[in-house]
């Protein structure tokens, strides 16, 4: 464990990019979490204050009904972070489970596994998710979540598979079912830690998805939300306050902007470093 | 003549399988016609049956796509049926009434059995008969979609062609000269725009370009003023339109930049490979290494991410052609979500399926036609 601290911190002297990306993460995470109780949010409506440029009191200035945009802007952290994370979790618990028990059991269970995984891989994810919220009556973060679970676990399980079927002609897979260690063993202890870089890697590549997708379908008044977020904002920028139309609200549109770039920027990096980490090759180079 | 000959099979020998190569060996003792005769004709066999697989794959996909869609529009709790009939129910029709309509509506005739009714379904799906629209009262959901067909393969086709020739030649360039700085400022920028989701540059460009300044227009595909035919005008107007969902298609997440970082990984592999020191060692001309060598393999992985990625264009595009409020396949998709027109939603989620299924189909055959090997397999 403090090894693999080591080398993380390593790769990120090596690797200034990285750094950036994990500190950017970090306050993105830490504002979801904490933010809320610095900065109650207050969906009060201000008819005093509306449409204000940038100022002292108002960092971004204020919205359509004089809300302070910096606070909106927090506020909808949370959101879109419990979106990104928990449809992140709950498609890797998927792709794991589909992979793993494919890869092992073989025979008929992985042809008909597989057969499922490559029609969902077929399908494009965002048509369907779109189809999908016709039919939620539910709104809230876990509707939003388990729809767009559904679409993205198929192409990490299809890795993990495939890994799983290299890993049971290693080796050491072959000692340990010869000193006839017990099934259970040899997945979860000889070959789950071998999984482990793919997962991770897949893990953050679901959660920008799920953040690009979650943003953009707010962003069309599509996913069905109560909480206000990032692509509601950019929604109302566009076709409410006519942000796009005045230069003095401009805050309205860009900030939102801003925070999407730095956080897909960001888990890009993340990834980066992951690979580095995981990959003693890239490493030696 | 001798010295072209030997070249010829220096070239194919990396990517010829075992099977070819002894065929290969074969034909220098036999006699060349007939053996070639016989590979050409087992090539022949073994394409044919590879596309007849795929096809086979294709059709069952959109089966298994169709049959999950006549599920949510009729049996699941909540679905299409059910929501039509209460909201007409609501207006004061009597339930029988409302019964008869959803099955117009639908064209399913709701008093069969299921069974009958999945067979109408699969048959009237199959002859583009997807029912009547809601929202655009009397007018066929297939004439909407044939209708905004032409937008969304002009836009992805467009967008994909263009997004793949920039990425790949600059992915090329880059992996050539990787030590360079232009090459690690080309590979930055590429990652970074790959990263942007290409609704967040729509948003950038129809601020700037439609409405703070007003150069380009910020909705529709084509000036509503003109007729549509094959006139000159009509063209650079539906190309005028064209040009800011283009642009951010190209420019962001999934564009050039995603084929720019493929290209590069793909030409620095194949850069290590014998073959390519063979080639520099035979004193072949740099262009025709970079472009037939080196090129041409490296593009192989790439064309794979290709197929791969069809599906991810088409819902990359449902953003745009809302954003643009460009007349696509996307477009409708959102609207008739918004306004609970099921019968053109299901039109239009087929219709993409469908349009993807095929276009990975076209993508398999054209990888066939750029690796040999595969026949084979």
């Amino acid at each position: 464990m403090i090894a693999a601290v080591g080398t993380g911190i390593a790769a990120l002297r090596r690797y200034p990019g990285a750094a950036f990306g994990v500190v950017v993460l970090s306050v993105f995470t830490a504002t979801a979490l904490f933010a809320d109780r610095f900065f109650p949010w207050n969906p009060m409506i201000h008819p005093d204050r509306t449409l204000q440029g940038p100022s002292w009191e108002h960092i971004l200035g204020t919205d359509y009904a004089g809300r302070d945009i910096f606070h909106s802007l927090v506020h909808g952290t949370r959101s879109v972070m419990e979106i990104g994370a928990l449809t992140a979790v709950v498609s890797t618990v998927i792709a794991i489970c589909v992979g793993m028990i494919s890869g092992f059991a073989r025979g008929k269970v992985d042809i008909v596994l597989m057969r499922i995984t490559d029609i969902f891989l077929t399908i494009p994810s965002l048509p369907l998710i779109i189809v999908l919220t016709a039919y939620v009556q539910s709104s809230g973060v876990f509707a939003a979540v388990a729809i767009l679970s559904v679409t993205f676990w198929a192409g990490l399980a299809r890795a993990i598979r495939a890994q799983m079927l290299t890993l049971t002609e290693r080796d050491f897979v072959e000692a340990a079912r010869v000193l006839g260690l017990s099934r259970r063993h040899i997945i979860f202890r000889e070959m789950l830690p071998n999984l482990v870089p793919f997962i991770a890697i897949g893990f953050i590549g679901f959660f920008t998805n799920a953040i690009f997708a979650a943003v953009g379908l707010s962003l069309l008044g599509l996913l069905p939300l109560d909480s206000s977020n990032w692509g509601q904002m950019l929604n109302i920028a566009i076709n409410g306050v006519g942000a796009l139309y005045s230069t003095d609200t401009v805050a309205y549109l860009v900030a939102p902007i801003i925070c999407i770039v730095l956080i897909q920027l960001a888990a890009v990096l993340c990834t980066r470093w992951l690979e580095d980490i995981f990959n003693p090759r890239i490493r030696a180079r | 003549m001798r010295s072209r000959h030997w070249r010829e099979h220096v070239q194919i020998l990396p990517r010829k399988s075992k099977g070819q190569l002894s065929v290969a060996a074969a034909g220098a003792a036999a006699t060349l016609d007939s053996v070639d005769h016989i590979r050409r004709r087992r090539e022949f066999f073994t394409s044919v049956s590879y596309v007849g697989r795929r096809l086979v794959g294709a059709i069952l996909v959109i089966y298994a796509v169709i049959t999950v869609s006549f599920f949510m529009v009729r049996l699941m709790p909540g679905s299409a049926a059910d929501i039509i009939r209460g909201e007409l129910i609501q207006q004061g029709i009597s339930p029988e009434a409302a019964d008869a309509q959803v099955s117009a509506i639908l064209g399913i005739d709701q008093s069969d059995s299921l069974l009958a009714q999945y067979f109408d379904y699969l048959v009237n799906t199959s002859q583009g008969d997807f029912g009547t629209s809601i929202v655009y009262t009397g007018r066929s959901v297939s004439s909407i979609l044939l209708e905004a067909l032409p937008w969304t393969v002009l836009l992805v086709g467009s967008g994909l062609l263009i997004s793949f020739a920039i990425g790949t030649s600059l992915g090329l360039t880059a992996a050539y000269t990787r030590r360079s700085r232009k090459a690690g400022a080309l590979t930055v920028v590429s990652a970074v725009m790959n990263t942007i989701p290409n609704y967040v540059i729509g948003l950038v460009l129809l601020y700037f370009l439609a409405t703070t300044h007003q150069i380009f227009p910020a909705s529709g595909t084509y000036n509503p003023n003109l007729t549509p035919q094959l006139s000159l005008e009509f063209i650079g107007s539906v190309l005028w339109h064209l040009v800011l969902p283009l642009t951010a298609f190209v420019l962001g997440a999934g564009g050039f930049g995603h084929w720019m970082l493929t290209m590069k990984a793909s030409t620095t592999g194949v850069l290590g490979d014998d073959y390519i020191s063979a080639s520099v060692a035979r004193g072949l001309r740099h262009r025709r290494i970079a472009t037939a060598y080196v090129g041409r393999n490296a593009l192989l992985p790439v064309v794979t991410y290709l197929a791969l990625s069809v599906g991810y264009l088409f819902g990359g595009a449902v953003f745009i052609e809302n954003i643009f409020g460009y007349q696509g396949l996307g477009y409708f998709l959102v609207s008739s979500v918004r306004q609970r027109d099921y019968p053109l939603m299901m039109g239009c989620f087929n219709l993409i399926i469908i349009a993807v299924v095929l276009a990975n189909v076209v993508v398999d055959l054209l990888y066939v036609r750029l690796d040999p090997r595969i026949k084979v397999k």
